[in-house]
């Protein structure tokens, strides 16, 4: 999964050096193309990177929260927010109070919502409504993400939070599988939970919850 | 009269490898066409038979070994296979399938066109 997009950010410089080497500039066409695949491709690479990295620390035990009081409304408008270039033809929905406060990681959080937000993106191919909750819920906060998408094949259900899963890997969408494994360790540290209530072929509701304050 | 331009396929599930590969084959003065998976690249075999085959193993659908199976199966001549993947045993997948060469990923772009420049070239002779 790392190499794939190594390769071609790779192949396209080469392909650049090649055509300047002619002795003459490229075309300038072929140079945008060649240079927004590098661009993207070295996005990917770094959000791999990333989540490998994180999977290291948590497996030495060396991922540390650092909770901070936090408005998690806030914190999903930005995760929305931040999603909206990603989205094809989905709506993307904010319900709860106008703010709701726990004493959580609010990188980490925002990193858990992101991650439940872009699998319901990535898991609705036809567009549609992408819904996150935010609720109180005694000493509790819950979080859902809940879509119209294809849902989790009842046979992968059990498996979606194991490191390196992919469900629909036929549909070619990319990623090493290891985002829920680790979001749910991080909800998890927080002393939370992380589960998906619900899937079925008309959707799936993915449900957080975390303690507002560490016990 | 000039000679039709000699025709690679080029198999590999990733769009970016693909478009970086046809990019530069194209600019060798090759024609190239793309497929997704094995059973793609079976199609496009049939539409029309390519003089090389450049074939990544893992993809989903139909792998590089169910490929090459039935491409093997399809009358003759058979193009020859150049193997392209990013497994640590590239060598040892480019002999599950008896290929003619093989180039690990992350590959060098010079490498594989003059791998492909040789080929046609051994073909011709």
């Amino acid at each position: 999964e790392l190499k794939t997009p190594l390769t071609s950010l790779r192949g396209f410089a080469q392909l650049l050096i090649m055509q300047m080497e002619d002795g003459q500039a490229p075309d300038p066409r072929r140079l945008a193309k060649a240079l927004d695949a590098i661009e993207r491709q070295s996005e990917k690479l770094s959000v791999l990177v990333s989540q490998l990295l994180d999977v290291s620390r948590l497996q030495a035990g060396r991922l540390v929260l650092e909770r901070k009081r936090t408005d998690l409304t806030s914190l999903a408008r930005h995760v929305l927010e931040a999603a909206a270039p990603r989205t094809r033809g989905h709506r993307l929905e904010l319900t709860g109070p106008d703010t709701v406060t726990g004493h959580v990681d609010p990188i980490r959080l925002e990193q858990v919502i992101t991650n439940l937000v872009d699998n319901a993106i990535k898991y609705s191919p036809a567009g549609g409504p992408v819904r996150v909750a935010i609720a109180p819920s005694g000493a509790s906060i819950r979080i859902t993400v809940t879509d119209k998408g294809l849902g989790i094949p009842p046979e992968h259900r059990d498996r979606i939070f194991d490191r390196f899963h992919q469900a629909h890997v036929e549909r070619r969408l990319g990623g090493m599988g290891l985002g829920l494994y680790i979001s749910r360790e991080i909800v998890e540290l927080h002393g939370g939970t992380l589960t998906c209530e619900e899937s079925t072929a008309a959707g799936t509701r993915m449900a957080v919850t975390v303690p507002r304050r560490a016990s | 009269m000039s000679e039709p331009a000699v025709r690679v396929l080029v198999v590999d599930d990733d769009a970016a490898i693909r478009q970086f590969i046809q990019m530069a084959l194209e600019g060798s003065g090759y024609e190239v066409a793309t497929a997704e998976d094995g059973e793609a690249a079976l199609a496009a075999v049939r539409a029309a038979p390519p003089r090389i085959i450049l074939l990544d193993m893992r993809m989903p659908v139909m792998d590089g070994w169910a490929f090459t199976r039935a491409y093997r199966e399809t009358p003759p001549p058979h193009a020859p296979i150049v193997v392209l993947t990013a497994a640590r045993d590239a060598g040892e997948y480019a002999g599950d399938v008896d290929a003619d060469a093989f180039l690990a990923k992350p590959f060098n772009l010079r490498e594989l066109l003059g791998l492909v420049n040789r080929l046609v070239q051994a073909g011709d002779s």
